[in-house]
């Protein structure tokens, strides 16, 4: 021990005193025209040993080294306006969104996001016309869990492949059946989010709350306006408890109770239930289409690559090098990634059986989703390029006044139109 | 002479305090009455948060006027100090009576229990009683049903939903409350108890004709505090159940913080914050006036 302890010690002022020298080298080679590292800013509390990884492959092979950053989440969109208005910005980033005070200052990614053998989902880059402005590391997408404990227990069967999924009436039919023969509380549980209520209103063929050709929210269609009677009805106390939409009880703990039938949240929880979830077993099954077949995708970082003059090129070279299939699967499975990109073969450090199955669920989904699935991140991306910033979070509360009774689902859905254009300049 | 020493004396004991106070006078010249001062001006503006904030005059305040959603936050927020501050004065009296009675045992590990509320954050507090109370899985509900009754919905009726908040509010505002009067309770003279004592009152004559007219400036000082404290509610509710069901119990406070950074209307927002700076202003007066006529 002791002696561990003291090499560790050693390890690390030889570590500091290499840090020193290469900060030496870095800022001095700065003015060189081949540069000898670049830096890449990211945030992340989970893992993040793909990048680290990937920097390793890419010095060997460029030479260049690339000294990652884990920049905490809080603080990070703030800490890159400060670094652009002092002239200081990284040289690639996955950042959590773009900045209009920032988004001049970004190379094209385009010959990377084009290159056919990407594969690169296009649907989901930003582009402003031709010019590609950052490309996503991963993405994220809504779907449906179930305690497959109890439907075992009730005998009752599910669909596994999402080519033959249900309808949300046959799914609710079957939830209730199981609630009903297991003595369980509720048939399902849903995440309180304006992001998760857009899962909802595609599945029900409805399109939503969109963009209209002159930069302001268009008010919904009929199908959104019935998809919304039809949520609020369900939370009757039976089908869905009352208290998540109205009075922010926390679902993830619910059903993690083994109380609930299901759950609709998304693939973030897989990592989070194959580690807590123990009393029960649970899977994630094709999210219900009525008719169509539909989630919320929305992009994890968004990589960008910053014209940092000597640095620009290098950069590219990164961005371009992790976007390679092969560099891009290992990133993938190593940091727990939904790829952007098509045609991978993947296999995630999961132990649980449940969380394999998860993933390959949500690669399958996200294939036959409805490209409506993913306006939700597109009308945000055209918000700001045209230099607006329009926080959807009102849509929680006005349909919570709604489920409690306090307003009709027309005032609903006038309130939230008027609400999201308000902010609108 | 005599008028330039008197001059020199009121310099010294201008200068000196003047420097004394310099460093909190520029904490609160900067943190205090300049973010007010800006506060007030975005109040006349429809400032978003970010960009440039153009002048409205007095439009923010018109539409406050007639604004239904303020008008019933402002209501709920009245709601629930009528009930809480009583409950909380009666309380705190109560147990701090109790506490000072020289026929009670063990007071002090009470005071210790009695204070621990205070001691936790109000966020814990609320988390605590939504456990308590929870709708779904809660204690409360679940003793219930154990004992053959239908669930009771704490948290998605919007009265039981106030009424649990009272009760955190209650029990958590209880403490400081309670050490006010202890120490107020201890400065009344015993010689007024005997001298009542002969003349053959009782208890509850005692401590209305003795105890309330001598505690008199602490209950005061409770009142006010009390009131000013509940008008500004939001921690309770938000971590008890989110102002809701839906916005029902969205307290003014909640309501300023969902229309300036929700729905980024800063101007709206701080027009709201100057109401409700005027009401606390109007509450605390009415207070004082109606001390000072008690006092005289």
């Amino acid at each position: 021990m002791g002696i561990s302890a003291s090499a560790r010690k050693g390890w690390l002022a030889a570590s500091v005193v290499g840090a020193l020298v290469l900060g030496a080298c870095s800022s001095g080679s700065s003015g060189d025209g081949d540069p000898k590292s670049i830096t890449f800013w990211f945030s992340t509390s989970a893992q993040d040993q793909g990048y680290t990884d990937l920097a390793k492959e890419f010095e060997a092979k460029e030479g260049i080294k690339v000294e990652i950053v884990n920049v905490p989440y809080d603080g990070y969109q703030d800490k890159l306006s400060q670094a652009a208005q002092a002239n200081a910005l990284p040289d690639t980033a996955s950042v959590p969104s773009l900045d209009p005070l920032w988004v001049n200052q970004l190379q094209d990614l385009a010959s990377i996001a084009n290159n056919e053998a990407n594969k690169i989902n296009k649907n989901l880059v930003t582009a402003d016309g031709d010019k590609v402005l950052s490309i996503p590391s991963d993405v994220t997408a809504a779907g449906l869990y179930i305690n497959k404990s109890l439907f075992e227990k009730a005998g009752v069967s599910y669909p596994t492949d999402p080519a033959q999924t249900w309808t949300w009436t046959d799914f609710l039919a079957a939830a209730t059946k199981v609630r009903e023969a297991t003595n369980a509380k509720y048939d399902l549980v849903y995440d309180n989010s304006a992001a998760r209520i857009r899962g909802w209103i595609y599945t029900h063929g409805g399109t939503g709350f969109q963009l209209g050709a002159d930069g302001k929210f268009a008010a919904p269609d009929a199908a959104t306006v019935t998809a919304l009677s039809e949520f609020a009805k369900i939370n009757d106390d039976k089908v869905m408890p009352k208290s998540v939409w109205t009075s922010g009880q926390d679902p993830n703990a619910l059903f993690k109770s083994g109380q609930v039938v299901a759950y609709y949240s998304g693939v973030w929880q897989v990592a989070d239930f194959a580690d807590s979830i123990t009393d029960f077993e649970w899977a994630s099954v094709p999210a219900p289409a009525q008719p169509t077949h539909a989630t919320d995708i929305n992009l994890g970082g968004k990589m960008v690559a910053f014209n940092n003059g000597d640095k620009a090129e290098a950069a590219k070279k990164w961005i371009d090098f992790v976007f390679q299939p092969a560099n891009y699967t290992k990133l993938a499975q190593t940091n727990g990634y939904l790829p952007i990109e098509t045609g991978l073969t993947l296999t995630y450090p999961f132990e649980k059986k449940a969380a394999q199955d998860a993933f390959a669920l949500y690669i399958k989904e996200m294939e036959l989703a409805d490209p409506i699935s993913s306006s939700g991140q597109a009308n945000q991306t055209k918000l700001l390029l045209a230099k607006q910033k329009v926080d959807d979070a009102l849509i929680k509360t006005e349909l919570a006044k709604f489920i409690n009774g306090e307003q009709d689902v027309q005032k609903t859905v006038d309130a939230i139109v008027t609400g999201l254009n308000d902010q609108i300049k | 002479m005599v008028f330039s020493a008197s001059r020199r004396r009121h310099n010294s004991y201008t200068l000196a305090p003047l420097i004394l106070i310099s460093v909190n006078l520029l904490l609160f010249l900067t943190f205090f009455v300049w973010p007010a001062i800006i506060g007030l001006a975005y109040s006349f503006t429809s400032y978003t948060g970010v960009g440039d904030a153009p002048w409205v005059g007095l439009e923010n305040y018109q539409e406050l006027i007639g604004d239904a959603d303020f008008y019933a936050a402002l209501l709920r927020t009245l709601i629930y100090t009528a009930c809480v501050v009583p409950l909380m004065f009666v309380m705190s009296l109560g147990i701090a009576y109790l506490l000072v009675s020289p026929y009670a045992k063990g007071k002090t590990v009470a005071r210790v229990i009695f204070f621990l509320p205070w001691l936790i954050s109000p966020i814990i507090a609320g988390v605590i009683w939504r456990w308590l109370f929870g709708e779904n899985f809660g204690l409360v509900n679940f003793v219930i049903t154990e004992l053959g009754g239908d669930p009771v919905s704490w948290q998605s009726n919007g009265d039981l939903s106030l009424m649990i908040v009272v009760i955190v509010a209650t029990w958590a505002g209880t403490a400081f409350n309670m050490l006010l009067f202890i120490a107020a309770l201890k400065n009344v003279p015993v010689s007024y108890y005997e001298a009542a004592d002969l003349d053959g009152a009782n208890a509850w004559q005692k401590f209305r004709k003795i105890t309330l007219p001598a505690i008199a400036p602490t209950s005061f000082i409770v009142m006010l505090l009390s009131t000013l404290h509940a008008m500004k509610e939001y921690t309770y509710f938000v971590a008890v159940n989110d102002g809701g069901p839906g916005t029902e119990n969205n307290l003014i406070v909640q309501y300023i913080y969902e229309t300036g950074f929700k729905r980024a209307q800063i101007g709206y927002a701080s027009a709201a914050s100057f109401v409700l700076l005027l009401i606390l202003v109007v509450v605390a007066v009415l207070q004082l006036i109606a001390s000072r006529r008690k006092g005289s």
